[in-house]
C-alpha cells in the first residue's frame, strides 16, 4: 500500500489545485517560523486526550426545607450580585441574570432533582436559582464548579 | 449712490438669505394652524417636532398667516447647486410663496393666477400643481429659467374629488389622493385632471396630509384622531398588482383641526446610516410583523425614553431578522438590548407561569404568545397582557400558558411605552420591543442546554483527512449549540442550531449530525422542524422550511443538514470568512428539531452528539482515493465512530492511525485530530495561520492533557492580526 500511498501523494500535490486549501501557505509558514516556536503538527498529544472542551456534571438539589415543588430550577453561566436600588420600590432581586447564558431548566415537581449536564470547561462559577410557582421568594445560590454538586435549599 | 441703495435692499431681501435644504431629508413636514407652525414628522413612529414655529410675516403684510398645499422640490441641478424648496399657498395672504430651510417665505410673482383659496399640492418634475374642489387642477413652472417660469397653466375646470392633499409617487411619477368622503384612493391624470377609481382604502376621514416615502408607500395623515396610514403602492403597475390598496394603520401621530403635509418623496423612511436611526425594532420572524416593509413593531428612541431591562436599545435602519439580529448576531460591533425579559419558571402549559419584566421607569405593557406556533400574534388568546401597568425595576407578572397551547419553540412580543393600546405591530412614539424565543412545555420536563441558550460552541474541521492538514482549523467551521429535552430521564427530544461560521478550502464538503444509538425510524417526522435562515441581499434573515433531512438510506439516525456547504453561501472571496481582507457576513444558519415517537434511554443523551462532515457526491477529494469517495468518507471529532456509510478502509491511510478495534478513530500518529469542538464562540485562524501561531496556549493545553489553558481559546489568550475576525 506504501507505494500508492507515495504515489497518491504525488497526485495531490500535481492535483492540488483544486483544493487549494491552506497546504502551501502552511508549508510555506513552517519554513519560516524560528525553530523554536513549535506548530501543531509537531505537538505530541496524550493518548487519551480528547479535542473536547466541555466537562459533565451532576447537579442534586434539595428544596424539602422550603416546602418542596412544585418549583423551576434554572443553572445560569452569566449573572451578576447587585446591590439592592433602593429607588426602584420594586428592586427585589439580588442577583440578575442573563437569560441567554441558561444551561439548566427544569421543573421540579417535589422536592429535588439530579441532573447531569454539561458545562464549557472555563467555567468557574454558576448560578443555581429556584422559582415557585406559588409566589413564595426565589432562591438563589451560587456553587463553584465541581463534578458533583448538591445543594440543599 | 441709487444703484449702490438698491443693491443693498437687494441682499438685505429674503431672497438673498433664503438657503435651500441641504438634503432630501427622511422627516415629513406637517403645516399646521395661522400663524403656521411646521412640525417634523417620523413616519415611522408617528413623533413630532416642532421645526419651526415663527415663518416670519410675508413681505409687505403684517402677519405669516396660514402656508398649506405644500410640496418639496428636490431638484439639484447638472452643476450641484441645490433647488431644495417647498412651495404652497398662503391661504390667508393668497399668495403662493416659496420656503427654505428656515421655512421663511418668500412670495412668488405669479401671473394667471386663478381666484380662491387651495389648501391641496405637490410638487413634481420641477412643477407646482394645486387643486380645489369644484374649481379644478392646475400646475406652474418652477424652473426660472423657463419661458413660463411662474406661469399657471390650468389642467381641468372639473374638480369633484373630495382631496384635501395628494402627493406624487415617485416611482411612477403619477399622482394619487384619497377622496375624504368615499376612503377612495385615486389616480390623477396630470395631463388632464381625469381621476380613475383604486376602489377603497377601508378608511375615511380628513387626509389633510398626504406624503410618499422612496420605496412608494403613500402615507396619510388623519385629522381627526391623528393616525398615519400607510398605503402600499409599491409595486402598483406591475404584473399581478391589483386593487383594492388597503390603508393600514401605521403610526400614531399628532391631531390637528388644520394640516398640510409635504415630504422628499425621494428619501427612504428612515436615515440610511445605521448610527443615526432613532428607531428600535424587533427581531422575529417576518410571519410576526418585525420589519418596516411589513409595518412591524417599532419604538422611537427618544432622551430619557421607558425601555425594557438595563440597556438603552440601539437604532436600528430596519429590522434585522436571523441572522444579524441582536439575538443572533455575533460582530462584536452589535448591541444586544434584549434584557428586559426573564422567564423564570419556563412556559408550563397550564400552569401559572412568572414572568419577570425590568422597566426603566414607569409605563405600559402590551405582550403577546404564539401559542399555537402558527407564526403569528393574530389568534385569539394571543395577547397576553393588555395596558399592564408598570413600575420602575422588576415586575413579576403571572402568565397562563393555555392548556392547549402546542409544545415546542415558539415566539413571544413585549412592547413598552409610554402609550396604550397599541398592538402587535406599528410604530409607537417611544419604548421598546423585544421579541423572545419561548419554550412551551409540559410540567416535569427539563431542558440541558449546551453550551447554553443563546450562545455558541465552535466546531472546527480540517478536511484533507486521511492527510494531515495545516492546522488553521478553518477548512469547515460551525457555530452550534443542542438542547436536549428531557422527561421522566429519558430524552424526549434533540433541538440543534448552528451557523456556517467559515470555509476554508476548497475541497467540497457536507455536513451531517448522527444522534448515536437512536435509529432514524424513531424520529416523529410529523413533529420535526428543520429550517435555514439565509442572508438576503438586504441584510435580512430569509427563513425556508427544509425538508426531511434524515437520510434514509441509513438505519441510525443521520440529518444532513447539508450534502455541500458551499452551496449555502455566496462569497467574492477565494474562501468564505477565512481572509481577514476579505470579509464576508454569516450568511447561513439552520434550525433542526428532532423529536421521537417514544422516549429514548437516558444513555443516549449527549452533549454534541456527533457532527461531522463528509466529501460531496461527485467531488473530487484529493488523489488518496481512487474515485470521488462521496458520503464514504467522513470525518467526526477524535475518536467518534464512523456511520454505517463510511469506509473503513480508509481508516489507516497516510497520516491517520484509526482502529476500528480499539476504538480509535481520526487521530494521527501524534494523537492529533482532524477537529475540534472549542466551547465558545471561537474566532478561528486566518487562512494558513497555524493553530499555535494563533493561540500559542493550545500547546501547554495538549501537553498537560488539558491540565493547564483550559481557556486557551478565550479572547484574551489569542494572538490579534492571527485570526478572522
Amino acid at each position: 500500500m506504501k507505494p500508492l500511498l507515495f504515489l497518491t501523494a504525488s497526485l495531490i500535490l500535481l492535483t492540488g489545485c483544486e483544493n487549494t486549501s491552506d497546504s502551501s501557505s502552511s508549508i510555506e509558514d513552517k519554513a519560516i517560523q524560528p525553530k523554536e516556536l513549535l506548530t501543531t503538527s509537531e505537538l505530541i498529544a496524550p493518548e487519551d486526550i480528547k479535542f473536547i472542551s466541555h466537562d459533565k456534571i451532576i447537579l442534586l438539589a434539595d428544596i424539602t426545607k422550603q416546602g418542596g415543588g412544585p418549583a423551576y430550577l434554572s443553572v445560569y453561566s452569566d449573572f451578576e450580585f447587585v446591590e439592592k436600588d433602593v429607588t426602584k420600590e420594586n428592586d427585589y432581586l439580588q442577583w440578575t441574570t442573563n437569560q441567554n447564558s441558561r444551561i439548566l431548566a427544569s421543573s421540579i415537581e417535589h422536592n429535588q432533582i439530579e441532573q447531569e449536564f454539561a458545562i464549557p470547561q472555563h467555567l468557574t462559577k454558576l448560578l443555581v436559582q429556584v422559582w415557585f410557582y406559588d409566589g413564595r421568594p426565589a432562591l438563589s445560590h451560587e456553587i463553584t464548579i465541581a463534578n458533583e454538586i448538591s445543594i440543599i435549599f | 449712490m441709487m444703484r449702490l441703495f438698491f443693491l443693498i435692499l437687494l441682499f438685505l431681501s429674503p431672497l438673498s438669505f433664503s438657503a435651500p435644504f441641504e438634503t432630501c431629508p427622511t422627516k415629513a413636514f406637517l403645516f399646521q394652524g395661522n400663524p403656521t407652525t411646521v412640525y417634523g414628522i417620523n413616519l415611522v413612529s408617528g413623533t413630532d417636532s416642532i421645526l419651526q414655529d415663527d415663518v416670519s410675516n410675508l413681505r409687505g403684510t403684517s402677519s405669516a398667516g396660514n402656508v398649506n398645499g405644500v410640496g418639496f422640490d428636490d431638484y439639484i441641478n447638472s452643476e450641484g447647486t441645490s433647488y431644495r424648496y417647498l412651495y404652497g399657498f398662503n391661504t390667508t395672504h393668497r399668495k403662493f410663496v416659496r420656503l427654505d430651510s428656515d421655512f421663511q417665505q418668500t412670495e412668488l410673482v405669479v401671473s394667471n393666477q386663478p381666484d380662491g383659496t387651495f389648501y391641496v399640492g405637490d410638487v413634481y418634475d420641477r412643477h407646482y400643481y394645486f387643486y380645489r374642489k369644484n374649481k379644478g387642477l392646475y400646475k406652474m413652472n418652477l424652473d426660472d429659467t423657463a419661458t413660463n417660469y411662474l406661469v399657471v397653466q390650468t389642467i381641468s375646470t372639473s374638480a369633484t374629488r373630495n382631496f384635501t392633499d395628494f402627493a406624487f409617487h415617485p416611482g411612477n411619477g403619477k399622482l394619487y389622493g384619497i377622496d375624504n368622503s368615499s376612503g377612495i384612493l385615486y389616480e390623477v391624470n396630470t395631463d388632464t385632471g381625469a381621476t380613475t377609481s383604486l376602489l377603497s382604502t377601508g378608511e375615511t376621514g380628513t387626509f389633510g396630509a398626504g406624503y410618499f416615502d422612496v420605496n412608494g408607500y403613500f402615507y396619510v395623515s388623519r385629522n381627526q384622531d391623528g393616525k398615519i396610514y400607510r398605503v402600499d403602492l409599491s409595486s402598483i403597475g406591475s404584473e399581478g398588482d391589483a386593487p383594492p390598496y388597503t390603508a393600514v394603520e401605521f403610526a400614531a401621530g399628532p391631531l390637528s383641526g388644520q394640516n398640510d403635509g409635504a415630504r422628499c418623496a425621494n428619501a427612504p423612511l428612515i436615515d440610511e446610516d445605521e448610527g443615526t436611526s432613532t428607531i428600535d425594532f424587533g427581531d422575529a420572524p417576518d410571519t410576526y410583523l418585525t420589519s418596516l416593509a411589513a409595518n412591524g413593531a417599532r419604538h422611537e428612541i427618544i432622551t430619557n425614553n421607558p425601555f425594557l431591562g438595563s440597556i438603552v436599545p440601539d437604532g436600528e435602519v430596519d429590522a434585522r431578522l436571523g441572522l444579524l439580529s441582536d439575538d443572533v448576531n455575533n460582530d462584536d460591533s452589535n448591541t444586544d438590548d434584549e434584557d428586559g425579559i426573564a422567564f423564570v419558571t419556563g412556559l408550563a402549559r397550564g400552569l401559572n407561569n412568572i414572568i419577570l419584566v425590568t422597566a426603566s421607569t414607569s409605563g405600559y405593557l402590551q405582550a403577546w404568545f404564539d401559542w399555537n406556533r402558527d407564526g403569528d400574534f393574530n389568534d385569539d388568546n394571543e395577547q397576553v397582557f393588555s395596558d399592564q401597568s408598570l413600575i420602575a425595576g422588576s415586575n413579576s407578572l403571572v402568565v397562563q400558558v393555555p392548556i392547549d397551547a402546542e409544545i415546542g419553540a415558539s415566539w413571544s412580543r413585549f412592547r413598552f411605552g409610554s402609550q396604550t393600546g397599541i398592538g402587535f405591530s406599528g410604530g409607537a412614539t417611544d419604548g421598546e420591543v423585544e421579541d423572545h424565543v419561548i419554550e412551551i412545555s409540559d410540567v416535569g420536563v427539563s431542558y440541558s442546554y449546551y453550551p447554553n441558550n443563546g450562545s455558541w460552541v465552535t466546531l472546527a474541521y480540517e478536511d484533507l483527512w486521511p492527510i494531515e492538514g495545516d492546522y488553521d482549523m478553518n477548512d469547515v467551521v460551525f457555530h452550534y449549540r443542542t438542547v436536549s429535552v428531557i422527561r421522566d430521564n429519558k430524552l424526549q427530544r434533540v433541538d440543534i442550531y448552528g451557523q456556517l461560521l467559515a470555509i476554508g478550502a476548497s475541497y467540497h464538503n457536507g455536513f451531517a449530525i448522527r444522534i448515536p444509538g437512536v435509529q432514524a425510524a424513531d424520529v416523529n417526522t410529523s413533529k420535526m422542524r428543520f429550517r435555514y435562515t439565509q442572508l438576503d441581499s438586504d441584510g435580512n434573515g430569509t427563513i425556508t422550511e427544509q425538508d426531511n433531512p434524515i437520510e434514509s438510506s441509513s438505519d441510525e439516525l443521520i440529518a444532513i443538514i447539508s450534502p455541500d456547504v458551499w452551496d449555502l453561501v455566496s462569497t467574492s472571496c477565494t474562501f468564505y470568512r477565512t481572509d481577514a481582507s476579505c470579509i464576508d457576513h454569516i450568511q447561513f444558519s439552520f434550525e433542526l428539531s428532532l423529536p421521537f415517537t417514544q422516549l429514548q434511554p437516558s444513555s443516549i443523551v449527549s452533549t454534541l452528539y456527533d457532527p461531522f462532515i463528509f466529501a460531496t457526491e461527485n467531488r473530487f477529494h484529493g488523489g488518496t482515493f481512487p474515485t470521488h469517495p462521496g458520503r464514504e468518507l467522513e470525518i467526526h471529532l477524535a475518536d467518534m465512530s464512523p456511520t454505517e456509510k463510511a469506509n473503513s478502509t480508509y481508516f489507516g491511510e497516510e497520516q491517520d492511525t484509526s482502529n476500528t478495534d480499539d476504538d480509535r478513530f481520526y487521530k494521527n500518529s501524534n494523537n492529533l485530530p482532524w477537529s475540534m469542538e472549542i466551547a465558545t464562540e471561537w474566532k478561528h485562524p486566518q487562512s494558513g495561520i497555524d493553530l499555535l501561531k494563533a493561540y500559542p496556549n493550545f500547546e501547554n493545553y495538549v501537553t498537560s492533557n488539558k491540565a493547564n489553558n483550559l481557556d486557551w481559546y478565550q479572547v484574551s489568550e489569542r494572538v490579534e492580526g492571527q485570526i478572522y475576525q
